[in-house]
């Protein structure tokens, strides 16, 4: 690397991180947005939590009897709840309490219930859940005393069943027929439900979209601003003048921008990761089974082709932006003109989110094939299943796509154009 | 690369069309070595697309320039060594501090550090700005970041340097400092120097010869002291005025 170059790309980068509106727009404002949105979908599903695992629960027993008193002592031994227990109450009674003192369940146990288990008969247990402020807590308040009310169900039914065949097994009896589910991968047998493998697949298939439309947005406006920002601080035309090579000068100025751009969607990951962590809060049981488990990895070719592909992504949009903005007079009016590109981002990003492209209608595969920014999404997939030829399609296309985008960059940073370059926006005017 | 003796620019037949705008038509004019030389002319008369032209920039529509003898379009790298452009309306990295910026400039035109880090003191004394250089550009008044412009233009020591309106847009105090800066450095050092203006008492102050352009073309050159006895002028103003009201 020329002196030359790394002076002009350290003053880019130094420029660029600088800027307060990048500052803040590309590194500060999705840390606080997703900082603050996963902190409260922490404390919105601790909230949930805590009513699931702690419910207030007020009880009627209108039955006093053998098992009102067993499900009554366990509640008070095996969970967490606080009870406050009415015996013999009206409804009407019990409500108004359990408005006036927070409780948002309302269990009632009917004055027969023993009786009716006793005897073999369905007993009934009323289950109230009280909806004050409408919010999500409030609706999962009832979950335990449900699981309880099944445990019970179980026991009386292994009860009864051990009472007339001691032998029997409770589990077998009821479920005769047990479901094994495998799936295969890549020729490979896993003792996986496809359940589970459907779970990672829509995470990865998830995750890759959204890196590549958020690095290639970033990309986008960093490199426009670049540019625009010189024509706009009047610096462009000394800039020009200087004794190094105008190549170098562009080259400095897509380096700089994949280096700030990788710094904010290294960000905006990380926000986005603790913001989905937020989630996974919620679940007590570790159910998660990993990637690599059922052999969905990719391997150092796959990873290799994944970068290229990423690469090319990523120094295509660089230079489609520049070539843009060099038709902006000033920031404002490069970011307007580089929106008009996002769609080329856009599109395919959340057209493959959760759909394959061999399943659309041709007509819409093709469009989807012919906007470069398709490939680098369809790389990722095809890494996992080592489909390489893909990839290498795709790798082609985009390189052909970067260099006609390269050369006509170098032409108009080579001639005059890069000064005299206007795109007059005929709608602003009649503003 | 063509031998000149001691021009330092030549200027021949130049013509520039921006689409079916004629902006030059056919622009003859030659600025020797140490001299410093002024293009006067009206709003819109060429002024700045000359300058641009011998300065990279733009590329002639036909006709040629030499810079030292090298052609302005074929051997557009070699140019640039040995110019220095200001810009009207030129501009600084905000973001930077003054200090940083000099030093970022001076680094494409020294050789070593030594060289860079004297380019940098000169820079410092031109400008004036002392103290204020560690504070970053966009807290700079416009006559500070004017200061810090042609410190810039002239730390480098070009064999020309293109100024164009040098002092526009300047208070008083301000222009005065900077019309002195150049004269001084200029006989110092022995730059040759092109520059527009506007303002006829900076041309007769600081030019050794000047040319008036009006719509693309020269319509007058000379030196200063020359022109005002040929129409009978106090002042390069009159000259202007006379001149202008003829063609």
């Amino acid at each position: 690397m020329s002196n030359a170059f790394r002076t002009l790309l350290s003053k880019e980068v130094k420029e660029t991180l600088r800027d307060p509106k990048i500052l803040i727009g590309i590194i500060i404002m999705p840390m606080i947005t997703f900082g603050v949105m996963g902190f409260f979908m922490q404390l919105s599903f601790k909230s949930i939590k805590e009513a699931a695992l702690k419910p207030r629960m007020l009880i009627i027993d209108n039955d006093l009897n053998t098992y009102s008193q067993f499900l009554i002592s366990t509640l008070k031994s095996n969970t967490n709840a606080t009870l406050k227990i009415f015996n013999r109450t009206a409804l009407s009674n019990g409500l108004k309490f359990a408005e006036d003192h927070n409780y948002p369940i309302i269990m009632v146990i009917p004055e027969n219930f023993t009786q009716n288990v006793t005897l073999g008969l369905q007993a009934k247990i009323e289950l109230y859940t009280l909806f004050k402020r409408l919010s999500l807590s409030e609706g999962s308040a009832a979950s335990m005393p449900r699981a309880l009310i099944s445990y019970l169900n179980s026991y009386l039914v292994d009860k009864r069943l051990k009472s007339l065949a001691p032998n029997i097994d409770t589990k077998i009896f009821l479920s005769p027929i047990k479901t094994v589910n495998f799936s295969i991968i890549k020729g490979r047998i896993v003792n996986v439900p496809p359940e589970s493998v459907v779970n990672i697949i829509t995470s990865q298939s998830l995750t890759m979209p959204i890196t590549v439309l958020m690095v290639l947005v970033f990309a986008m406006q960093i490199s426009a601003s670049s540019i625009a920002i010189e024509k706009e601080e009047k610096t462009l035309e000394t800039l020009l003048t200087l004794p190094v090579s105008r190549l170098s000068i562009l080259g400095s100025k897509l380096i700089s921008s994949i280096i700030v751009a990788a710094i904010g969607s290294s960000v905006y990951l990380i926000g986005y990761t603790y913001y989905l962590g937020s989630f996974s809060s919620l679940s007590t049981i570790e159910t998660s089974i990993s990637a690599e488990k059922i052999g969905l990895t990719i391997t150092p070719l796959g990873f290799t082709l994944l970068g290229i592909s990423l690469f090319l992504a990523i120094t295509s949009a660089l230079v489609l932006s520049i070539v843009v903005a060099v038709y902006a007079e000033d920031v404002r009016s490069a970011q307007t003109l580089i929106g008009y590109l996002y769609f080329l981002i856009f599109i395919p990003s959340f057209a493959l989110m959760l759909t394959d492209i061999n399943s659309l209608p041709t007509p819409m595969k093709i469009i989807l094939y012919i906007i470069p920014y398709t490939h680098p999404i369809i790389a990722s997939k095809a890494a996992l299943l080592e489909d390489y030829l893909t990839i290498t399609y795709g790798i082609i296309y985009m390189a052909f796509f970067s260099l006609i985008l390269l050369y006509i960059a170098s032409r108009m940073f080579t001639t005059e154009k890069v000064i005299t370059a206007k795109l007059s926006l005929r709608f602003k005017r009649k503003i | 690369m063509r031998s000149t003796s001691n021009l330092a620019v030549e200027v021949d037949n130049l013509k520039k069309y921006y689409g079916r705008i004629k902006a030059l038509d056919g622009l003859n004019f030659k600025v020797y070595e140490r001299e410093i030389y002024g293009l006067i002319g009206p709003n819109g008369a060429g002024k700045t697309t000359t300058l641009r032209i011998i300065a990279t920039l733009l590329q002639p529509t036909s006709g040629h320039v030499y810079v030292f003898g090298h052609d302005v379009v074929e051997e557009a790298a070699e140019v640039r060594k040995i110019i220095s452009y200001l810009p009207e309306e030129a501009g600084a990295y905000k973001n930077l501090s003054g200090l940083e910026y000099l030093h970022f400039m001076a680094s494409f035109y020294s050789k070593s550090k030594d060289e860079l880090k004297i380019m940098v003191e000169e820079a410092v004394k031109i400008s004036g700005l002392n103290e204020r250089l560690k504070d970053k550009v966009k807290t700079y008044s416009k006559g500070m970041k004017r200061r810090l412009l042609i410190a810039r233009t002239l730390m480098v020591h070009p064999k020309l340097a293109i100024l164009d309106e040098p002092t526009s847009g300047l208070d008083v105090i301000h222009a005065y400092y900077l019309r002195r800066i150049i004269k001084e450095y200029v006989r110092t050092y022995g730059v040759t120097v092109l520059l527009s203006s506007h303002n006829m008492l900076e041309v007769e102050y600081l030019c050794d010869r000047v040319a008036l352009i009006h719509k693309g073309k020269i319509v007058l050159e000379g030196f200063p002291s020359e022109l005002k006895s040929k129409y009978e002028a106090s002042n390069l103003e009159e000259v202007f005025a006379k001149v202008t009201q003829i063609v």
